[in-house]
């Protein structure tokens, strides 16, 4: 895809900057925010092609906003996928279990993370599992 | 018979104390005893000594039995009271027995003192018995859910480190493969970017380490779970050994995988995977330039044998007990120093051990070594495809 709009949900700034510096590389437009507050003000006022989600950011976790988004037809068409330090075994089955689209595990590999951003702009909810 | 006795007699008259004294001697048991008639008497000897038994009149001029009873309660001592008395109502029989008293006895008819004393010594061992055995069940209870909260907060602390250590690396390792992004971060010299490898190459090396510790730690509190399924050990060695093959040319070293048709395996290939990798590649790191690594894969029906054999340093005898064991890296001071976590044997041992396996060693220092993971292979099921298979 072209350039498509990215909903960024993470708490980290230096993790925050990086994933902004890869989708803006690949020329997309990022919708930053390191809380859920912010993110909510983002989906207000738009809807996002994808929605990447940090699972333990402040104001109640990436699974809160999931559930929102899922609630909201607004975004039935819109893939979220988790971005996650959480990488037990297990968090990878329990996170998809939950409804998550997609699930990486941080440290992401950034041609991996570049490939997986891609897969869901073009395939939508639907992109196959690498 | 001598069966030695303990006994509190709470009598104020000694006529009647001697009475009962001589009947139990008749009964056989060799009495040690301390007389008492009031309630303070009473309670310095359960407190001083250690009584079987406590035989008590009923009435006497400053005590009686059931104040005597009250005392004993007190004291949480759980003896048996029987009452020796002169002939009393039926209704004061009944109070004395609600009162905890264990038997009633009248003192003409101390005939039947002996079989008292024996059923009721025998009914306060049985006491005895299941009080220890609940505490024995309680303590073991209290073990098992200490045990539980440990092994719960152990996987979360695990889970929280981990979860730690991957945020920053996440930037560490992401922002050194930006650098190299020539579109991003603008072109690097030779030094730079020779620099940018070697942050790279450890921040890779740490995530290893952390994904080692985890998964050892996981197959230590037994929560690995293997997810088994029929596979085809061939086609996942070839796939193994083309993974590990780049790395081989890199060091200059001759790999040569022979595997021949093998019968089906039910195991879990993500593991089998991991454990064959685990083996090449520590043959090629231990192997000089020049030399070579061998994969054999056999059968002989009952197992899977592969044998990773290479021309590398070797280990010596005194250094192969510890082989396996978590953190134990063989260093020669004064060889070449090699990468590595220490954790990847013990992790393949263990594996290999999940899928009821063994892995054993044979080495000759400074000539090389043959590790070989043997695995168990399902009986053989006559008329069946493996899809009918379970």
């Amino acid at each position: 895809m072209s350039s498509a709009t990215i909903l960024l949900v993470e708490d980290h700034p230096l993790n925050l900057a990086l994933f902004r510096i890869l989708l803006e590389h690949t020329g997309h437009e990022v919708l930053e925010a390191t809380d859920l507050n912010q993110a909510r003000d983002h989906l207000a006022r738009g809807v996002p092609h994808l929605a990447l989600l940090d699972i333990n950011v402040p104001g109640g976790g990436g699974e809160v906003l999931l559930k929102e988004m899922r609630a909201d037809p607004r975004f039935d068409g819109v893939p979220i996928v988790a971005v996650t330090a959480m990488a037990m075994s297990g968090d990878r089955e329990r996170l998809l279990a939950v409804g998550f689209d997609g699930y990486v595990s941080k440290p992401v590999d950034t041609r991996g993370f570049a490939a997986l951003v891609e897969r869901f702009l073009v395939n939508g909810r639907n992109a196959p599992q690498p | 018979m001598n069966w030695p006795l303990r006994l509190l007699l709470v009598e104020d008259q000694e006529d009647d104390a001697a009475l009962v004294l001589l009947e139990l001697a008749r009964c056989g048991y060799q009495v040690m005893h301390s007389r008492v008639d009031t309630r303070a008497q009473m309670a310095a000897a359960l407190t001083s000594d250690t009584w079987d038994l406590v035989l008590s009149d009923y009435s006497m001029p400053s005590f009686s039995a059931l104040e005597a009873l009250a005392v004993l309660r007190g004291s949480g001592l759980d003896l048996p009271f029987i009452i020796v008395s002169g002939t009393i109502g039926e209704e004061t029989a009944v109070e004395s027995l609600r009162a905890g008293a264990h038997d009633f006895l009248v003192k003409d008819r101390l005939a039947r003192l002996g079989t008292a004393v024996e059923r009721e010594l025998r009914a306060a061992r049985d006491r005895a018995a299941q009080r220890e055995e609940e505490r024995r069940n309680g303590e073991l209870e209290l073990a098992r859910e200490n045990a539980e909260r440990l092994s719960r907060f152990k996987s979360q602390f695990l889970a929280n480190m981990s979860h730690e250590l991957r945020t920053p690396l996440n930037a560490i390792i992401g922002f050194s493969e930006v650098l190299q992004i020539e579109a991003i971060a603008g072109p690097l010299a030779e030094r730079q970017r020779q620099y940018v490898d070697h942050i790279l190459e450890s921040g890779r090396h740490l995530l290893r380490l952390i994904n080692d510790v985890l998964d050892l730690s996981s197959v230590e509190a037994g929560r690995i779970e293997l997810r088994r399924e029929w596979m085809a050990p061939k086609s996942l060695i070839d796939g193994v050994g083309a993974t590990v093959r780049p790395l081989a040319q890199k060091q200059g070293i001759v790999l040569t995988i022979r595997a021949a048709t093998l019968p089906p395996l039910f195991a879990d290939p993500v593991r089998i995977k991991q454990i064959l990798y685990n083996l090449l590649s520590n043959a090629i790191k231990f192997t000089p330039r020049g030399g070579s690594v061998l994969l054999d894969a056999s059968t002989d029906g009952a197992q899977l044998v592969v044998a990773v054999t290479d021309t590398g340093v070797g280990i010596s005898a005194e250094e192969l007990p510890r082989l396996f064991h978590e953190f134990e890296r063989i260093i020669e001071p004064t060889g070449p120093r090699f990468e590595g976590t220490g954790l990847g044997l013990a992790l393949t041992k263990r594996l290999v051990e999940e899928h009821g396996g063994t892995v054993t060693v044979v080495s000759t220092f400074g000539q090389g070594s043959t590790f070989t993971v043997s695995l168990p292979l399902p009986p053989p099921q006559p008329d069946t495809t493996m899809e009918a298979l379970p």
